[in-house]
C-alpha cells in the first residue's frame, strides 16, 4: 500500500486525476439526481416559454445585472411568503436559461412583482426611482425609455433556446420579430396569433407609455409584469406540490 | 524538436483564437463586442507573428536558472488588477451610499458595474497572484525551471486577455449573469485554452522536478488548477445565439442551473480562494518565519478533506428554495464538516509561527500572513454557521453575505497575497528588502482597520434587515414596509465605503512600495535568491 | 425518466455517498499517517527552508 501510493504521489498526472476523482464526486452525487427528477419540476398548469417580448426584457434584465440586488426566489419561510406570495416552484424557473434566483435582496423580491403595480408606475419609477420611493437606492434607467428595442436577435435567441430545450416551435421561431412588435401593440394585426401561439396569459399592450415606438421599457415592463403570474395556483394541490 | 513542437502547438492555438477574433470583429453587431473581436484578433495576432518569428530560430541556450520574468509580469497585473478592483469596489459602495453616484446612464449603474468589481478582485488580484507565486513556487520546490519557455507567457496572457474581456465586457452589457462566472462563450473559450496549457505547464514541471516528493503547498495549487478547470467547463455550458451576438444561454436551466451555479461559485471560493492561497500559504509562511510547517501529515489531511468536501458544500447557498430538501440538508451537513479540515489549516498556519512571535512584530509581512491566516478561521467559522439552516434564515439575501465574503477575501486572501508579495518581490528582483517596512506597516494597519469597518459594518446592517424583514405587528402585519428596511441601511453603508477607502489607501500604498522596492538597488551576492532568513526583520 | 428511476438514483447517491466520504477519508488518514511515510515527510517540510538551488 505504501509502496503504491508513493508512487501515485510521483506520478503527477495520476495525481491530478486523483484530485479531479476526489472532487468530481460531491457534484455527480448532488446534482445528477436533480436531472432524473420529475418532482423536482412539479407539473405546474400555466408554465409556458417566454414570448419573445418578455424573453428580449429578460434579456435587458440579466444585461443591467438586475439579479445583483434582487432575488426571483420566494422560500418556503413565513416572512417570505407573508411579503411576497406563494413560494416559488421549481417549475416557475423550468425555462431560465440562466436562473434568476439571486443571492442578495438590496432590493425586494421580484419573483411575483407582475401586475402588482401599474405599467405607469414601473415605467416612471424605472426612470427615477426616488422620485416614487423616497429612500430608495436603486439606480435609474431613463435611457431604457430612449432605445429602441433591437429585436433582429430575436429568432437567434429563440432558436438557441430551442436547442437547450425550450419547447419553442420553428414557427414561434420564425414570427419572433413580429410577435415581439404585436406584444407591445406597435404591430396591431398579429395579436390573436401572438395569443393562440403563447397562450391567453400573454399580456397584450402598450407598456411603455408611447404606442408608436417598441422600446426596451416595453420589453422589460413587459418582462416585469408576466412575472410569478403564469401558474395558477387555484388548480394545484398544495400537497401535491409539497416537497 | 520537442521545442519545434511546442512553439508549433502554441501558434495553433493562438492562430484559433485569432480566427475567433476576426470572425467576432467581421460578423459581430454591437460595439462592445466587435471591439472584444479586434482585441482579440490584435493580442493573438501579435502573439502569432511572435511564434512565427521565432520558429526557425536555432534552440536558444536556455540558463541554469529559475524563470522568474514572467512572475514579474504577473507581479505587476495582480497589483494593476487589485487597485482597479479594489477602486470600483469603493465606487458601487458609494454608490448604495449616495445612490446619486449611479448616474443613470446605460454603462455606469451599480449593476453594471458590481461584477467589474468582483471579477477584478478575484480574478485579476486572485488569479494573477495565484498563477505567479505558484510558478515561484513550483519552481522551488521542484529545484527546477519551468518546463517550457514559451507556455508561461501564454498563459500569463491569455489569462489577462480573459480578465480584460470579461471586466470590459460588463458595461456593455455583456454577461451571462451566473455571479463570478459572468463573462461569456468567446472570453470562457479564451480562459479555457489558457488553462490547459497552465495544467499542461504545471505538471510538465512537476515532472521535471529533482525531489522525490511533490511539497505539499504544489497540491494546493494543483488542486486549485484541476478543479477550476472542471468547474469553469461545467458551469459554462452554454448555446451561444450566433457569432453575430455575444449572448449565449446556458444549457441548464432553472433549478438545475441555480445547483449548477453554486457549486460553482461555492467552489471557486474554495478552490481558487482557498485553496490556491492555502497553497500560497503553506510555502511563504514557513519560509517568511524560518520554520517548517507544524504539521506535515496536517496539511496534507487537510489537502484532501477541502478536496472531497468542498465540492458537496454549495446547496447551502439555496436553502427553503425551490431546490428539493435533501440536497439542501446534504449541503448542510457537508459545510459544517467543512469547518474540521479548514481550522486544521488555521491550527497548522499559526502553530508554524511558534517560536517566531517576534517576526510577527517587526515583520509587517508576517503579520499580514499571520492576520490572514486568524481572518481564514473567522471566515470558514463563519460560513459554517451560516450554511445552518435556521441561521441562514437569517443571513441570506443580506448584507451578512457580503460581510461573510469579504473577511474571506480582503482578510484572508488579499492579507496574505500582500504578505507573499511583500516576500517575493524582493527575492525575484534580487533586492535586500522591501523599499521601506514603515509603509509596509502603514498598510497592515489600514487595511486591517478597513477590513474591521467594513466586516463590522455588514454584520450590523445584515441582521437588523432581516430583523426588520422578520418583524411583526400583534395584528400579523409586517412592522416594516421593504423601503424602511433600506432606509436603516444608511449609515452602515456609509461606514462600509469608508472602510474600503481605507482598504484601498493601504493597497496604493501597497503599491507604490512595491514599485520603489523594483526601483531600488539590486543585492550584488548571485544567490539571494535562496537566502531568506537573512531578510532584514526590522 | 419514471418517479422510481429518481427515487433509484437517490437512494444511490445518499448512502453511496456517505460510503464513498467514509472510504475516502479513511484512505487518507491511513495513508497519510503510515508509520513507514514519517521520513518523507520530515524530510518535505524543510523543503522551502533549504538553499533552494536549482538543479535542473
Amino acid at each position: 500500500m505504501d509502496g503504491k501510493h508513493a508512487k501515485l504521489e510521483r506520478n503527477g498526472i495520476a495525481f491530478a486525476m486523483m484530485i479531479l476523482f476526489v472532487a468530481s464526486l460531491g457534484g455527480i452525487f448532488e446534482i445528477a439526481p436533480l436531472f432524473t427528477i420529475e418532482n423536482t419540476v412539479e407539473e405546474a398548469p400555466g408554465m409556458r416559454p417566454y414570448s419573445p417580448l418578455e424573453l428580449a426584457g429578460r434579456d435587458i434584465y440579466v444585461r443591467e445585472g438586475c439579479y445583483a440586488c434582487h432575488s426571483q426566489m420566494i422560500r418556503t419561510l413565513k416572512s417570505d411568503v407573508d411579503r411576497y406570495g406563494h413560494y416559488s416552484l421549481a417549475a416557475e424557473s423550468m425555462y431560465d436559461h440562466p436562473h434568476q434566483w439571486g443571492s442578495k435582496r438590496t432590493g425586494p423580491d421580484l419573483a411575483r412583482i407582475g401586475q402588482k403595480y401599474s405599467d405607469a408606475w414601473h415605467v416612471a419609477h424605472l426612470k427615477a426611482p426616488r422620485e416614487f420611493v423616497q429612500g430608495s437606492v436603486m439606480p435609474g434607467y431613463p435611457f431604457l425609455s430612449e432605445t429602441p428595442l433591437d429585436t433582429k436577435p430575436l429568432p437567434a435567441s429563440l432558436r438557441a433556446l430551442q436547442r437547450a430545450g425550450v419547447p419553442y416551435t420553428d414557427a414561434q421561431i420564425e414570427a419572433a420579430v413580429r410577435d415581439a412588435a404585436a406584444q407591445a401593440d406597435v404591430d396591431v394585426d398579429f395579436e390573436d396569433e401572438l395569443r393562440e401561439s403563447y397562450g391567453e396569459n400573454v399580456q397584450v399592450r402598450d407598456f411603455d407609455g408611447q404606442p408608436d415606438r417598441l422600446t426596451e421599457m416595453d420589453a422589460l415592463v413587459a418582462y416585469l409584469q408576466m412575472l410569478g403570474t403564469l401558474v395558477d395556483f387555484d388548480q394545484i394541490k398544495t400537497e401535491e406540490i409539497a416537497r | 524538436m520537442i521545442r519545434q513542437f511546442e512553439l508549433v502547438l502554441s501558434l495553433l492555438v493562438t492562430l484559433i483564437v485569432m480566427v475567433l477574433g476576426i470572425a467576432i470583429l467581421g460578423f459581430g453587431r454591437g460595439t462592445g463586442y466587435i471591439l472584444h473581436g479586434w482585441v482579440i484578433a490584435g493580442f493573438s495576432a501579435w502573439g502569432a507573428m511572435y511564434l512565427v518569428n521565432h520558429l526557425s530560430d536555432p534552440a536558444p541556450v536556455i540558463p541554469l536558472e529559475y524563470k522568474d520574468n514572467v512572475i514579474k509580469w504577473g507581479v505587476l497585473a495582480c497589483f494593476v488588477w487589485g487597485v482597479i478592483g479594489f477602486t470600483v469596489g469603493d465606487i458601487i459602495a458609494w454608490q448604495l451610499a449616495v445612490p446619486a453616484l449611479n448616474g443613470d446612464m446605460w454603462w455606469s449603474n451599480f449593476g453594471r458595474i458590481r461584477p467589474v468589481h468582483t471579477t477584478a478582485v478575484i480574478f485579476g488580484f486572485g488569479g494573477n497572484a495565484l498563477i505567479a507565486t505558484s510558478f515561484y513556487v513550483v519552481q522551488r520546490t521542484s529545484r527546477a525551471r519551468l518546463a517550457s519557455e514559451t507556455a508561461p507567457w501564454l498563459v500569463f496572457a491569455g489569462y489577462n486577455l480573459f480578465v480584460f474581456l470579461a471586466v470590459t465586457g460588463y458595461p456593455m452589457g455583456i454577461t451571462q449573469s451566473k455571479e463570478y462566472a459572468e463573462p461569456e462563450w468567446y472570453a470562457d473559450l479564451i480562459l479555457l485554452f489558457t488553462w490547459v496549457t497552465y495544467l499542461w505547464l504545471y505538471m510538465a514541471t512537476l515532472a521535471r522536478r529533482a525531489e522525490p516528493h511533490i511539497y505539499v503547498a504544489n497540491w494546493y495549487y494543483l488542486g486549485f488548477i484541476v478543479v477550476i478547470a472542471m468547474l469553469h467547463v461545467v458551469n459554462n455550458l452554454a448555446v451561444p445565439v450566433s457569432i453575430a451576438y455575444p449572448k449565449s444561454y446556458p444549457l441548464f436551466a432553472g433549478v438545475q442551473d441555480a445547483m449548477t451555479q453554486w457549486w460553482y461559485g461555492h467552489n471557486a471560493v474554495g478552490f481558487l480562494l482557498t485553496a490556491g492561497f492555502l497553497g500560497m500559504m503553506y510555502y511563504f509562511l514557513p519560509k517568511a518565519a524560518g520554520r517548517p510547517i507544524y504539521s506535515y501529515r496536517m496539511s496534507i489531511l487537510g489537502f484532501w478533506g477541502i478536496t472531497f468536501l468542498y465540492l458537496w458544500a454549495g446547496s447551502h447557498h439555496l436553502h427553503y428554495t425551490a431546490l428539493p430538501d435533501w440536497v439542501q440538508y446534504l449541503g448542510m451537513t457537508m459545510s459544517i464538516i467543512l469547518l474540521v479540515p479548514s481550522w486544521g489549516s488555521v491550527f497548522n498556519g499559526l502553530l508554524t509561527l511558534n517560536g517566531a512571535w517576534d517576526k510577527v512584530r517587526t515583520d509587517p509581512a508576517i503579520r499580514f500572513m499571520m492576520v490572514a491566516v486568524l481572518f481564514y478561521g473567522v471566515a470558514t467559522f463563519e460560513g459554517s454557521f451560516l450554511a445552518i439552516r435556521p441561521v441562514n434564515t437569517l443571513s441570506h439575501y443580506t448584507d451578512w453575505t457580503v460581510g461573510h465574503v469579504h473577511a474571506g477575501a480582503l482578510g484572508w486572501v488579499a492579507f496574505i497575497t500582500f504578505g507573499a508579495m511583500y516576500k517575493m518581490v524582493p527575492w525575484i528582483w534580487k533586492r535586500e528588502g522591501t523599499y521601506s517596512l514603515r509603509l509596509e506597516a502603514w498598510h497592515f494597519w489600514l487595511a486591517l482597520s478597513g477590513t474591521l469597518i467594513y466586516v463590522g459594518a455588514m454584520w450590523n446592517s445584515g441582521i437588523t434587515q432581516s430583523l426588520m424583514w422578520q418583524t411583526y405587528e400583534p395584528s400579523g402585519a409586517f412592522t416594516y414596509a421593504f423601503i424602511d428596511t433600506v432606509d436603516a441601511m444608511r449609515p452602515y453603508y456609509t461606514a462600509r465605503a469608508i472602510g474600503g477607502f481605507l482598504y484601498l489607501l493601504g493597497a496604493l500604498i501597497g503599491a507604490y512600495n512595491i514599485y520603489m522596492t523594483v526601483n531600488g538597488p539590486r543585492v550584488e551576492a548571485k544567490d539571494t535568491d535562496a537566502r531568506p532568513l537573512a531578510q532584514p526583520a526590522e | 425518466m419514471t418517479p422510481e428511476t429518481h427515487d433509484a438514483v437517490l437512494v444511490f447517491s445518499k448512502t453511496w455517498g456517505a460510503i464513498y466520504l467514509f472510504v475516502v477519508f479513511v484512505l487518507a488518514l491511513i495513508w497519510t499517517y503510515w508509520p513507514s511515510r514519517k521520513s518523507i515527510y520530515d524530510k518535505a517540510e524543510q523543503s522551502p527552508l533549504g538553499d533552494e538551488e536549482i538543479r535542473q
